[in-house]
Parts: C-alpha cells; structure tokens; sequence
C-alpha cells in the first residue's frame, strides 16, 4: 500500500467538488469515472469513462421494501461479528455485475482499526472483485474489473 | 466497509462505492491491473489506492461526505474448488442463478480511508478468519448456458 494518507484529503479541488456532487447525488448517472488512479499520478485528464455493467436482477428486500443488487454470499454457519449478518449460503451468487464472466473474489473481514481521532474501533468488510467479460448497459460486451465496496 | 464503537456497537462509518441511477450497487471499477491472480487461481492480490467512496456514516444514511479509500487484499484458497450454483434451471433474481467453480479461502487485508475532519486505517491482523472468503471463477446472466 501506499504512504500513511494524511488527517486531509490530498486532492485537487476541482476535484473534490467533483467528488462531493457525485456523493450528493448519490452517484446516480449513466458511466462511472475512472478506473481510479493514485492522486499523486495528477493524470486527471487521461481517465477513460468506463461503461458500467448492469446490477444482477435478484438482490437483498430490504425492511423499507426496498430492493438493494447484492446477495451475502458465503458460509450460513458463519455470522459477522459486528454487523451481526448470517451469511446466505453457498449457492449464492458473490457478484454484483450481471451478464458476467470471468475471475470473482469475495471476503468478510473483521478486525479494528485507528481513527485520527486516536480511538480503536472495529472493523467488518465485504468486499469483492470481479475481472472478465461483461456485456455494459449499452449491450456491449467488454472487459473490466470491478470491486463491491 | 463498516466501523463500529467498541462499546455500544453502534455503528459510526460506513464507507461505499454508492449506487448508480441502474441499481449498480456499491461496486467501482478499478485498474485491470490491480488484480493479481495466480496461474492455478489459488492466489489473488487485489491493490487500490485513492479509490473515490462515500462515507454515508451507517447503512444507507442520510448524511454523506466524500472519502478515498486505499487497500490491499490477498486470497490464498484453502479448500478445493467445487461447483456452486444453479444456472438458468432458477429465475433470474434467485440467489443461485449463476455458476461457478469456488474454493473456500482466506484472506488478510490492510485499509486506510480518508476524508474530510477524520481519517483511520485498519489494524494489523484484519482478515476472514470471523468472516468468510471464496476466490474463483463465475457466470451468471446471459453467459449461462
């Protein structure tokens, strides 16, 4: 990895009211901006807009009755210490991307972490990535990688 | 990515990559090259620096401020790869409707976030020892057969 980041942001502010619309509306459009590269590149202008896969059809219901594209895959032996979340099963799709094939990784991590503020706190992820071919909401078949967050 | 307070519990950082207008959820696109994976697909390293996220502070939370993240994973599987899902014999919103060839792994991390007022990074020993991990190969949607 790289350098400690600092207690601030170390971006361009153009950048960073780019970064804040994208976070106020939710990061709602049609691409997505990147792959992302180091801050420290200042290669701004050569980023490629990269056309987005589409979400998988099935998801999670939440509460609200909302629908959110993702499923907990994984052990349902295994509960996440924090979140307190019980894993769905085997046979459960990891992936976000729909119309998809090619290398998946996924993982539930637990641990702590130290804030800027001094405090530990405890940690919990899950996190995946997916490279291969994907057919893109413009019904292109292309190739990428792709990371849930 | 989620924090919590010791204490009570409750959760007090929620870092993601936000939700496209299509319902994309969470999920960025990140350098071809910042996943490493092994010839016998085993192994994996995943590296990302200054990743553009949201920190909405919990789960879906009204308040949002910009974030970069910076990461390193590794995969290492631990069991043999065995054959997962249900392909196209589902409806297309199951759970199962996709196929693979999974193996159970292991993974260790290290993360560090930054934003506007507050910035942390993981502790040394993250990994899904309490969790959960799989690594390999997957199709789902119109690569099903």
């Amino acid at each position: 990895m790289g350098p400690t980041l600092p207690g601030a942001p170390t971006i361009s502010r153009r950048r960073f009211v780019q970064i804040a619309a994208t976070a106020a509306a939710g990061v709602t459009g049609a691409t997505l901006a990147g792959p992302a590269r180091t801050a420290a590149s200042g290669d701004e202008h050569d980023r490629q807009t990269v056309v987005p896969p589409k979400p998988i059809p099935g998801g999670v219901t939440l509460p609200t009755g909302a629908q959110i594209h993702v499923w907990p895959a994984g052990d349902p032996a295994v509960t996440l210490p924090f979140t307190h979340s019980t894993l769905r099963g085997f046979d459960v799709d990891p992936s976000t991307v729909t119309d998809f094939r090619g290398f998946s990784a996924l993982a539930y991590h637990a641990g702590t972490a130290t804030g800027s503020d001094g405090a530990t706190y405890n940690l919990e992820t899950h996190m995946t990535v997916h490279r291969g071919s994907y057919v893109a909401a413009d019904g292109i078949r292309r190739f990428g990688t792709f990371s849930f967050i | 990515m989620d924090l919590f307070e010791p204490g009570s519990g409750s959760q007090v950082h929620d870092i993601n990559g936000g939700v496209l207008a299509s319902g994309l959820f969470w999920t960025l696109p990140l350098d071809d090259n910042a996943l490493q994976v092994s010839d016998d697909g085993r192994r994996a390293v995943l590296d990302a620096e200054d990743i553009q996220v949201i920190e909405s502070y919990r789960v879906f939370g009204p308040n949002t401020t910009p974030a970069t993240l910076s990461f390193h994973i590794d995969w290492e599987a631990t069991g043999p790869f065995v054959d997962r899902g249900k392909d196209a014999a589902v409806a297309p919103t199951d759970p199962a409707a996709f196929l693979a060839r999974f193996a159970v792994a292991r993974s260790t991390a290290e993360f560090e976030v930054s934003e506007f007022g507050f910035s942390f990074s993981s502790d040394p020993g993250i990994s899904t020892d309490r969790g959960f991990a799989e690594m390999g190969r997957e199709r789902n949607g119109a690569f099903l057969p």
